[in-house]
């Protein structure tokens, strides 16, 4: 293990989000830890996440994706359109199956210490809707286990709703131009369009701000094709495509920076779905040892992860280890939250590399 | 190493890693916020006063614990505006919509409460800049919430 120095990256912004979320709305920025109750005043919470999204850089820039959005709008309009297209969207059902928001809702009714209106009928629920929709007073989760229950319901929510966004992102563009409108384009095909772009930067030997060729074009279809179109010619004759290959030839230097960061955030190893509760301390044991094993990290580390998957804070898993102090001080210039974020990237690049396929 | 993980399962388990870790660390830079926002926070670097008046950096001063940002700005003759910005996440947990108490030096002293988006405006008028001291720059959180 070497003891580079991590860069703090926006890598999975999405789960932190949810994790805020839960924070947020079981009133643990406000209340005691002996508080049992939390009431939930949804224009409270409305101010407290548009908060975040606009003034926190990391929210604003790697969730929100600011620059993506042409003048006139700015931050506080980025925002809106995530919260209206993201937060606030319709989850709607498979097979008639409960949608996630569905699932998130109906952990919140059961903590309900008030009176409990009656869920919408016919009407599908939004991540907001669901979070904020149940019981005005509800008994808080206050084992942090129960809290990464509520935070894994949000972050299935947001792994369905951030999805397309995210993927407009991914490509340079302006959610708020692809994701509404006659151009509107799909989940699907924005994906496609992403693996698109990503074989035609290799093709061009990520030589950026230029117009590619016809053959690194074809060459690019050939190995990443988008359902819709038979060739890279046609695919860039569509509105989608010559707008992607516009923003590769472009020389704004702001996209191609931003769309390094983004990348990193959506890591296809962390977004993959996962059926099933979360995992017991004891069920996880066998892949941390495993890691420890082949060296992808150290037992101190081992130790912090199993803790902080038994629910104990950062600082209380930290502990006395001086090994993990030293290594936070000395890598990572004290900041113990870039730390964990670094170790648990490293876990899941070993666990998803001793995946059978 | 020659185990290989069942996806499902192996699937589950970086979804707990996913989850717990960065819940944790929300849980964490909140806690930081109630921790570190102390009744008082100084600025880690100092305006300094040149021959005639103060030379504010241009990319402003940090406090000592990180969660404001000071810049000096509409610089006029007659007034000038003192810009607090909280920081993050923990910063805006802080001081966003809190009551605060600006020292600069014993000669001044100015209330004012942190908006939404947590920004303060102080405006600073004649009078007010020849008895500022910005190298003694503090501010002090006056409410515990809001």
């Amino acid at each position: 293990m070497g003891a580079q120095r991590a860069a703090k990256s926006g890598r999975d912004i999405v789960a932190y989000f949810a994790g805020h979320l839960a924070n947020l709305a079981n009133g643990n920025d406000t209340l005691g830890d002996a508080e049992e109750i939390v009431v939930v005043r949804p224009f409270h919470l409305y101010e407290r996440v548009r908060r975040l999204l606009t003034v926190n850089k990391r929210y604003a820039e790697g969730l929100v994706g600011v620059w993506a959005y042409p003048p006139p709008d700015g931050v506080e309009e980025a925002a809106e359109f995530y919260f209206d297209r993201v937060l606030d969207r319709p989850i709607a059902a498979r097979r008639d199956e409960p949608t996630s928001a569905d699932n998130l809702a109906a952990l919140i009714a059961t903590r309900a210490a008030g009176p409990i209106a009656p869920p919408p009928r016919d009407e599908a629920l939004s991540t907001w809707k669901a979070l904020v929709g149940g019981p005005a007073r509800r008994r808080r989760f206050r084992a942090t286990t129960e809290l990464f229950e509520l935070s894994n319901r949000i972050l299935k929510c947001l792994d369905a709703a951030n999805r397309p966004y995210a993927e407009t992102l991914r490509l340079g563009l302006c959610p708020k131009e692809w994701l509404v409108g006659d151009d509107a384009a799909g989940v699907n095909t924005l994906k496609a369009a992403n693996g698109f772009l990503k074989a035609l930067k290799a093709k061009m030997g990520d030589k950026l701000g230029r117009r590619p060729s016809e053959a690194e074009i074809e060459a690019a279809f050939a190995a990443a094709p988008v359902p819709g179109a038979k060739t890279g010619k046609d695919f860039v004759a569509t509105p989608l495509g010559a707008a992607i290959v516009s923003r590769v030839a472009g020389q704004d230097q702001t996209y191609l920076l931003s769309f390094e960061t983004v990348e990193a955030t959506q890591a296809a190893e962390i977004a993959d779905e996962a059926d099933g509760p979360l995992m017991t301390q004891q069920e996880a044991a066998p892949y941390l040892a495993a890691a420890v094993e082949a060296g992808a990290i150290a037992p101190p580390e081992r130790d912090l992860l199993a803790a902080i998957m038994a629910g104990r804070t950062l600082n209380q898993a930290l502990g006395e280890s001086l090994f993990l102090r030293r290594r936070v001080k000395a890598d990572f210039e004290g900041d113990l939250a870039a730390y964990v974020e670094d170790l648990s990237a490293r876990t899941a690049r070993f666990v998803v590399a001793a995946t059978r396929p | 190493m020659n185990s290989t993980f069942d996806s499902r399962e192996a699937a589950r388990f970086l979804r707990t890693l996913r989850v717990t870790t960065q819940t944790a660390i929300a849980l964490n830079d909140l806690d930081r916020a109630g921790e570190r926002a102390r009744p008082v926070s100084t600025f880690a670097a100092l305006a300094a006063k040149g021959a005639d008046e103060w030379r504010f950096p241009a990319a402003g001063i940090l406090s000592g614990d990180g969660l404001v940002l000071a810049r000096l700005e509409h610089e006029s003759d007659e007034s000038k505006v003192l810009t607090l910005q909280a920081q993050g996440v923990v910063g805006l947990t802080a001081y966003a919509e809190h009551g605060v108490k600006v020292r600069l030096g014993d000669a001044l002293q100015i209330e004012g409460v942190f908006d939404r988006d947590g920004r303060l405006h102080v405006v600073l008028d004649a009078d007010a800049l020849t008895r500022a001291d910005f190298s003694r720059l503090e501010i002090e959180l006056l409410d515990a919430q809001p």
